[in-house]
């Protein structure tokens, strides 16, 4: 059996256009989960393992960000938050849920979170932060020095911040080419690298009531467990854990990923606040 | 301090008895002695341990999925020779783990079970073997699932006036040298050896029923700087094996016929075959049809390359009669032959020794199992008290090591006997409600993977029931989470005396 991927569709919110991949089977007695992709992502680069694997359980619905109408328009994280509410209301209307964001994604989530705890009955955030910190900046900037310069050694320097030294060490030669390549350069990463120095989530996540997981990525340069690890701390009702990956964790651990958030959805509170999480010893 | 075996009236008395020395048998020895339980032994019908890998010499023979993987996780090995390291280096490895970890005094050779019986009055195991009988409240069997050969019947196979045997019975004293050999089958077993012995022979002939899906292998020998490194610092083994780990389990989509991942490893194995096989009649016979997994997905670099030697063929039709030096095919085509391996596999969905076990209300495993292994946790049998079945139903894997399996089981079956020593428990049996409650829940697990769904005959599903009864019809992760530790749900307790 396949699973049958309801047909991606559009939907308007404000001046952006949000996509939407709704999938899996709903069953009443268990929460859908959204997901939320990271910066210049969507659903089908983020999640591509663990959203159809999820979908085989549960209802899951990814929202793909629109970018905002006009190249120089200013994105805020509330613009997200938007959309992201809009979808859920499109798509499960009166439902509680819960949300599952990577990267920017998660501090989307985190705020969503904070802001509506009537829909959200649990929050898985991969790849977060709570601050936008110096080292943060820095590796943002050089970006945008980059990007502004058209430089050739702007997607290898991102493979470079997103992929851990030992996935890339372990490449064949043929992959190490092709992943540059992945990365999708346009109005929609400008916008979201604009926005990331500015996040600062200390405040939101205070109000955080869910039951929430947070996923450090241990071998990641972009986002280093150290500022992952806040939000554990920040959170009242986290618990952590922690995967040996670079911070693109959907590419070199797809499938410790799905067991996590797989696992926090079926029960988000089977383990205590302040947990930290065993992973499996092969 | 070893136990010493009574004589046949009187039987000798453990805590545990292990039928089987293979990998799941030391495995569960060796955890067994490690948390301080002495009182066992391991009655194993060989005249070595080492299960599997004491029985298959076969030329070429190696395991498929890297050594660091396929080891045992609290007996790590920093001078693993090889990514895939030779099945001798693999035996060598069990028989020294069994000596370090001191307990071969606990190992009984050449012990063949040849019934095993629940006392339901002394709730204890006896167990009656070639070489002795022995009682244990509890009864491992650790058995195997690819430990009893399977020879198909040949019309005209006692006429064959060369030599014939099976790839785990390897006869090291004929020579292929300059030979006229065939080789029946061509799974895992046939693509090690067809390369290995390629180069010696005169004339091969492989006869295929089906055409597996082949994988390129990357294997690689370890740099003495690289074993330094593992001894030195432990910690990258532990990194390496989670790493491979890790990576195995995505096949896990395709084997669930997800995409994109299932049409991107059919497109990864087809590339292997159109790269080492031109097009042609040898490409055509090579090419499967059925979905990649339903059958073991295979590794070579120099299966397809063996075959294009001049001396050798690829008869695509299976061995159908033997007539004096003539095989023929069921395609009609004869080969004159001074040799013939069979590496036609094993009893898999029907254990032999599952005859030779008797549960409380009489019956043996087997007619318990007329439809089909299965067992609560893939371990415990209704009726069964106090035994446990290591790598017995849906326990094999088709997209990592079989071995994280095994050891959840060992970790199982020692936390279900702690549970009972804790709470004064004599007898553990799992109900019939909760066995059947967890056979539907693998059903379901398996409804849309290549196993049931993959347009091919398999040895992993019991063609009595229809049922997938061999393999884990999912993440082995979830294997572990779903089995790694005892819960009394689904157990009938009994209290009793705890003796010993
Ligand atoms: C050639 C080959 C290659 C393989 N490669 C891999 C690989 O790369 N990766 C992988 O995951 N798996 C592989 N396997 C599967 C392999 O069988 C398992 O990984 C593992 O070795 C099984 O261990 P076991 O202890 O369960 O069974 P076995 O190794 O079969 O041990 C069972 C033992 O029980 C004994 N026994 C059986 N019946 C009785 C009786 N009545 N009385 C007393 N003793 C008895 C047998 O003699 C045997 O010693 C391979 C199998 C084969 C045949």
């Amino acid at each position: 059996m396949i699973v049958d991927l309801r047909r991606p569709r559009m939907l308007s919110v404000g001046s952006f256009e949000v996509g939407i991949v709704d999938s899996g089977e709903d069953h009443e007695d268990q929460a859908p989960i959204l997901l939320l992709p990271g910066t210049g992502g969507s659903t089908k680069r983020h999640y591509g393992f663990v959203h159809p694997m999820l979908s085989l359980r549960r209802r899951v619905v990814g929202v793909d960000f629109g970018p905002a109408p006009s190249p120089d328009g200013a994105m805020s994280l509330d613009d997200l938050r938007d959309q992201a509410l809009a979808v859920a209301e499109d798509v499960l209307p009166g439902r509680r849920f819960l949300i599952c964001g990577y990267s920017l994604g998660a501090e989307v989530a985190a705020l969503v979170a904070a802001e509506r705890p009537d829909l959200v009955e649990g929050l898985v955030l991969v790849g977060g932060w709570l601050r936008s910190d110096a080292h943060q900046r820095l590796r943002n900037s050089v970006w945008r020095t980059l990007r502004r310069e058209d430089s050739a050694a702007l997607r290898d320097y991102m493979t470079f911040c997103a992929f851990s030294s030992a996935y890339l060490a372990a490449r064949a030669p043929e992959e190490l080419e092709r992943l540059p390549e992945r990365f999708v350069l346009g109005d929609l990463i400008d916008q979201h690298m604009r926005l990331t120095p500015t996040i600062d989530l200390t405040e939101v996540v205070e109000k955080v009531v869910a039951p929430t997981l947070v996923v450090g990525c241990s071998l990641d340069q972009m986002v280093p467990p150290r500022a992952t690890k806040q939000l554990f701390g920040a959170i009242a009702d986290a618990r952590y854990a922690e995967v040996a990956s670079g911070h693109a964790i959907h590419t070199e651990r797809p499938a410790e990923m799905l067991r996590l958030v797989e696992q926090f959805a079926s029960e988000p509170t089977g383990t205590p606040a302040g947990s930290i999480l065993r992973g499996i010893t092969a | 301090m070893g136990i010493v075996d009574d004589d046949r009236d009187h039987p000798t008395e453990v805590d545990v008895i292990i039928v089987g020395a293979g990998f799941a048998g030391l495995g569960m020895a060796i955890r067994l002695a490690r948390s301080g339980e002495h009182s066992f032994l391991v009655l194993e019908r060989g005249a070595d341990v080492g299960g599997t890998w004491r029985d298959n010499t076969y030329p070429g023979v190696a395991c498929d999925v890297p050594s660091h993987l396929y080891s045992f996780s609290f007996l790590p090995n920093a001078r693993w020779s090889r990514v895939f390291s030779p099945g001798g280096e693999i035996q060598e490895y069990l028989r020294r783990a069994a000596e370090d970890e001191g307990i071969l005094p606990n190992v009984r050779l050449n012990a063949d079970m040849l019934a095993g019986t629940w006392d339901a009055v002394g709730q204890r195991w006896t167990v009656t073997t070639s070489g002795g009988v022995y009682t244990g409240r509890y009864l491992v069997l650790a058995a195997g699932h690819l430990a009893d050969e399977k020879l198909a019947q040949i019309p005209g196979m006692d006429s064959f006036s060369g030599e014939l045997f099976h790839s785990a019975r390897w006869n090291h004293d004929v020579s292929l040298e300059g030979k006229r050999v065939g080789v029946v089958g061509s799974g895992a077993s046939a693509i090690q050896i067809v390369p290995a012995v390629a180069h010696q022979v005169r004339e091969l002939v492989v006869f295929q029923r089906s055409a597996p899906w082949v994988v390129p292998r990357m294997d690689g020998a370890y740099t003495e700087a690289e074993k330094r490194l593992f001894e030195r610092a432990p910690e990258t083994i532990q990194d390496l094996r989670n790493d491979i780990f890790w990576t195995f389990e995505q096949q896990y989509a395709a084997r669930r016929k997800i995409e994109p991942f299932f049409s991107a490893i059919r497109k990864f194995a087809t590339r292997h075959l159109h790269d080492q096989v031109p097009e042609g009649e040898l490409r055509r016979r090579l090419t499967p049809d059925y979905d990649l997994g339903c059958k073991r997905m295979l590794i070579s670099s120099d299966y397809y390359p063996a075959l294009q030697q001049p001396h050798v063929t690829l008869e695509a039709s299976p061995l159908a009669k033997i007539d004096g030096t003539t095989a023929v095919s069921a395609a009609g085509n004869s080969f004159e032959l001074d040799v013939l391996v069979f590496a036609t596999g094993f009893e898999a969905a029907e254990p032999p020794f599952a005859h030779h076990v008797t549960g409380k209300d009489g019956r043996s495993l087997a007619a318990h199992w007329a439809a089909g292994m299965h067992a609560l946790n893939s371990t415990a049998v209704p009726g069964f008290p106090n035994m446990f079945v290591l790598n017995g139903p849906n326990t094999g894997v088709g997209h990592t090591s079989t071995l994280f399996l095994i050891e959840t089981q060992v970790e199982f079956v020692l936390s279900a006997m702690a549970h009972a020593r804790a709470g004064d428990i004599g007898t553990v049996e799992a109900t019939s409600v909760a066995e059947a409650g967890y056979q539907q829940e693998v059903r379901d697990r398996s409804a849309g993977t290549v196993w049931v769904d993959g347009g091919c005959k398999n040895w992993y599903v019991d063609p009595r029931s229809g049922d997938l009864t061999v393999i884990w019809p999912d993440f082995a992760y979830v294997f572990r989470d779903r089995n790694g530790s005892f819960d009394p749900d689904g157990y009938e307790l009994v209290r009793g005396e705890v003796s010993a």
